[in-house]
């Protein structure tokens, strides 16, 4: 068991293109990581470069105590799955799961007992003696699990497991993992594209961009706390919205000016740090679920009541995204509510803007500083 | 769109056009095999199937177009006879042991008695005297009455006179022989001495013979082809008896057939012995005798009771077909012909061949296409550009090179130049770049070195590609002739391709020794491409066929 520190990390290739750009991360031993982000933000490179299946340009990895920069993967004590499971397609999957312990030299008994182990906990016990081939994209991935498990290395790393499994088995397979990883209690690093599975396994997520990290943190504090408005846009379904306009004070009170429509009162926590900027240009984030129809639901304290009219219905069932606009804002926001909510397209609906859990950013374009952070706040914590 | 299924027409033209073409490349493989089982006679007759003319039943056998059966009742004539030119025999006196007269007659009753003594067109020798003897030639039949020569007595003058010789008992000898014992033609000696030995009388074999009365021998040594002893044909008649050696010097009281004197035992300077058929030693049609006729010959001539056989009785001749499967055992078997040895050899070396280039071109293969090293790409188009350099251009060098190793004669120069290869390399790289890098990946976190990915994950995933491999390499390096006849003729490392050389001397080839040899070293690779279809196809998918 081991924690793994990453200092100045750069990966440089050949051909000039920086993958990776100097980032420095600390995952504490037992730890669920995720890394997520866009495709091309480094992650999977950040990665390999753990695994030691490339070469680090510049900056220094250590597992536990030891440097392992110029340790070959396999003396690393890590072990990989792979978003296309790379099992061995001609070894069977008992095969598949001892080959590392054999490569070990460890006697028969003990790969037997290890390998009938770590099938049990993967209900992998009736396919031990098929090849591969024979099996689903589910058992696939938890025979890939399993070779991973008998190792019991200091580290998992995953590189995009789940992300051949349709929706269904993905749902399960996220559920295996969790619990494997709350029996297992190792140090993990999961590489994933996909927010949701950021969300429900990680035990701290890296929002990665261009080689960079955006922010480091728990799944709460990233989605209540976005360092910057990339981390904002980038974590949680469907995206927040982004409304242009201008802010004011009155006394205690903030007020946003949308851009082409009405103003509203901002309530969140920490607007008093909007106090040194007042004036500029700036953008209100405001989660779609903290919007909702004032025909159906009460006007809170925090919210304010405006005119918006209905674009485009999307009814996902149990709830709907609802694409309003407010007055002449340029772009539309969207809205998530329950689908008993019943509006029309071209129809103007009375919205409630709920502040308390909205953020400020400045005008900066993608990667604006979030204003209303608390004080204090660190990108890394 | 669905096509229109051509006309029949279409169907049955095309069909026929290509199972022409297919046949045309069968050829070549169906003379080997009818010439593998044919005689040496037989090689370039226009029959394909191998047919031998034998001593036969009456039931079976050969008839003219007017249904009349053949029948052998030859006595030969004389001279040397030449390619291209007419072969004549005379007829021999058809004698039937007790019958009524001396008519040569066939069983349908026509009377041949005017014809002894008399040429007998064959027709034109088809080959040369060198290879037939003095009675033979390979010639067509014109005649169905003609067909053999006859083993010779050697007749003497009433004046011969040698030490220990006694004219009368001589002749008394050879009465009894001839006319006293059962069953033979009895009572009619003088008659027969004056048709068959032309008043002469056979000599007879005596206890008084001494070793001065040489029989004749050790004139005309076989030949040396494959290994295998190819009788001399040499012009004189005599060398050609000297085969049947069980009886060129028989028991006391059978006919010498062959002899010669010293000039101490000759009257005057020559020899005062004639030769004679006393005898009809039935030839096949128009092939030398073989080794199973050899064994009837002796029992048709010296052995008890054979009565009928004895002084030309009409034989009846039949043909059929015959397999020579003593071809082939004479290529596996005969200790001179060393075939064992040669295809141990050539398996030898292509075994060790093929691991050797599965070894090398894996290796190489795994470095060009699974490991990052600087320069990789443009040594490797390096290699790959000797595949344009022709063999024969460096075949020079190569030599000059295996010289100074001091590996010329010995398995190293037949091993070692070919263990390596660009193609091999080619084909298996170009086969690895498909296999997913996770596998790769995942072994070398599974705790696998460079050499353990290469043997525990990408060879096992290769064998597709290695089967390939190795079947090309196998099936070149067992038909590699040039090389090996240049850097190995010893015969302790020759291999097959260039043993089959053997067969063929200055003068003549043993065709169906050398296409029986042939044959059976087709014989592995036949196997070789019919359970490996699969990946003779996958070979020329993969990287094209191997120049």
């Amino acid at each position: 068991m081991a924690d793994i520190r990453i200092s100045k990390l750069v990966k440089l290739y050949d051909n000039g293109y920086t993958a990776v750009k100097g980032i420095d991360l600390h995952i504490r031993d037992h730890e669920f990581m995720v890394l997520v982000g866009p495709s091309g933000c480094g992650k999977t490179t950040t990665l390999r470069m753990i695994a030691g299946l490339e070469d680090i340009s510049g900056g220094e990895i250590a597992i536990g105590d030891r440097v392992v920069n110029s340790v070959e993967p396999k003396d690393r004590d890590i072990a990989m799955v792979f978003q296309n499971y790379a099992l061995y397609p001609h070894m069977t999957v008992y095969e598949n799961m001892a080959y590392g312990l054999k490569l070990r030299k460890m006697p028969k008994p003990e790969i037997d007992a290890k390998v009938a182990e770590a099938a049990r906990m993967l209900s992998l016990e009736s396919q031990l003696a098929k090849l591969p081939k024979a099996l689903s994209g589910g058992q696939r991935q938890r025979v890939a699990l399993g070779r991973a498990v008998v190792r019991q290395p200091k580290a998992f790393l995953f590189d995009e497991p789940l992300s051949n499994l349709d929706a269904k088995l993905r749902g399960e397979m996220r559920f295996e993992l969790k619990t494997l990883q709350n029996r297992l209690k190792t140090t993990m690093v999961y590489v994933t594209h996909d927010q949701i599975e950021a969300m429900t396994l990680g035990d701290r997520i890296t929002v990665m961009s261009v080689g960079e990290i955006q922010q480091v943190a728990s799944p709460t504090v990233v989605y209540d706390h976005p360092f910057n408005r990339f981390v904002a846009s980038f974590i949680g379904t469907p995206v927040m919205n982004f409304i242009t306009g201008a802010l004011s004070r009155d006394e205690d009170l903030f007020r946003f000016a949308i851009d082409g429509g009405a103003t509203i009162g901002l309530h969140m926590h920490h607007r008093q740090r909007l106090a040194a900027t007042l004036g500029e240009g700036r953008v209100l984030g405001i989660r779609p679920e903290n919007l909702s129809h004032a025909g159906h639901v009460a006007t809170a304290a925090s919210a304010t009541r405006v005119d918006a009219k209905v674009e485009v219905i999307e009814n996902m069932g149990d709830h709907q995204y609802v694409y309003l606009r407010i007055g002449g804002h340029p772009d539309p926001v969207v809205m998530k509510c329950s689908s008993h909510h019943r509006c029309e397209p071209g129809e103007t609906i009375p919205v409630n803007l709920d502040t308390s859990f909205a953020h400020v950013f400045a005008d900066g374009g993608e990667y604006a500083p979030t204003l209303t952070l608390p004080d204090g706040f660190q990108r890394q914590q | 769109m669905s096509r229109e299924k051509p006309s029949l027409w279409v169907t049955i033209s095309s069909h026929t056009f290509l199972l022409a073409f297919g046949a045309t490349m069968l050829l070549p493989f169906l003379w080997m095999l009818a010439t593998s089982f044919k005689g040496e006679a037989e090689v370039f007759e226009r029959n394909p199937i191998p047919m031998a003319t034998s001593l036969g039943d009456e039931g079976n056998a050969l008839r003219t177009r007017d249904g009349r059966a053949l029948y052998a009742v030859v006595r030969g004539g004389d001279g040397v006879v030449t390619r291209g030119e007419p072969l004549s025999v005379r007829l021999g006196n058809p004698v039937q042991e007790g019958a009524k007269g001396d008519r040569a007659r066939t069983p349908s009753g026509e009377n041949l008695s005017d014809d002894i003594g008399q040429p007998v067109q064959l027709g034109n020798v088809l080959n040369d005297s060198r290879r037939l003897g003095e009675w033979g030639g390979l010639a067509r039949f014109r005649d169905p009455r003609v067909y053999v020569k006859y083993a010779e007595a050697v007749t003497v003058d009433a004046d011969f006179a040698a030490p220990g010789f006694d004219t009368v008992a001589n002749e008394a000898a050879a009465k009894a022989w001839f006319c006293e014992r059962p069953g033979r033609y009895a009572g009619a000696w003088e008659r027969l001495k004056q048709t068959r030995f032309a008043g002469r009388v056979p000599l007879m074999v005596t206890p008084a013979m001494s070793d001065a009365w040489a029989p004749l021998s050790g004139k005309a040594e076989p030949v040396m082809l494959g290994g295998v002893r190819v009788p001399n044909r040499h012009p004189h008649p005599l060398t050609e008896f000297y085969q049947f050696k069980n009886i060129t010097w028989g028991q006391p009281g059978e006919p010498v057939r062959d002899l010669t004197l010293p000039a101490a035992l000759c009257q005057g300077d020559g020899i005062a012995v004639r030769y004679e058929a006393a005898f009809p030693v039935f030839r096949t049609a128009d092939d030398p005798l073989k080794a199973d006729e050899r064994s009837d010959l002796a029992a048709f001539v010296g052995d008890e009771p054979a009565p009928r056989a004895v002084l030309g009785s009409e034989i009846a001749l039949t043909r059929q077909i015959r397999l020579m499967w003593s071809n082939y055992e004479t290529v596996l078997t005969d200790p001179n012909v060393k075939m064992t040895l040669f295809a141990w050899n050539s398996l030898f070396i292509a075994v060790c061949v093929v691991a050797l280039q599965v070894l090398t071109c894996s290796l190489a293969a795994f470095a060009f296409s699974r490991i990052e090293w600087p320069g990789r790409d443009t040594i490797f188009l390096l290699y790959l550009g000797t595949l344009m350099v022709p063999g024969a251009v460096t075949m020079i060098p190569n030599y000059l090179l295996l010289q100074q190793f001091g590996w010329l004669n010995s398995f190293f120069g037949l091993i070692i130049p070919a263990a390596a290869s660009a193609y091999g390399t080619f084909m298996l790289r170009q086969y690895m770049l498909t296999l997913p890098k996770g596998l790769e990946e995942a072994a070398r976190i599974d705790g696998a070195g460079l050499l353990r990915v290469w043997w525990d994950i990408v060879l096992p995933l290769c064998k597709p590609a290695i089967i390939t491999l190795a079947i090309f390499t196998f099936s070149s390096a067992w038909g590699a002739f040039t090389w090996p006849l240049i850097i190995a003729p010893d015969e302790s490392v020759r291999v097959l391709p260039v043993a089959l050389k053997n067969f063929s001397g200055s003068q003549s080839t043993a065709y169906t020794l050398l296409m029986a040899a042939s044959l059976i070293m087709m014989l592995p690779m036949l196997i070789l491409f019919i359970f490996g279809q699969k990946y003779f196809v996958k070979g020329i998918q993969l990287g094209g066929v191997k120049g």
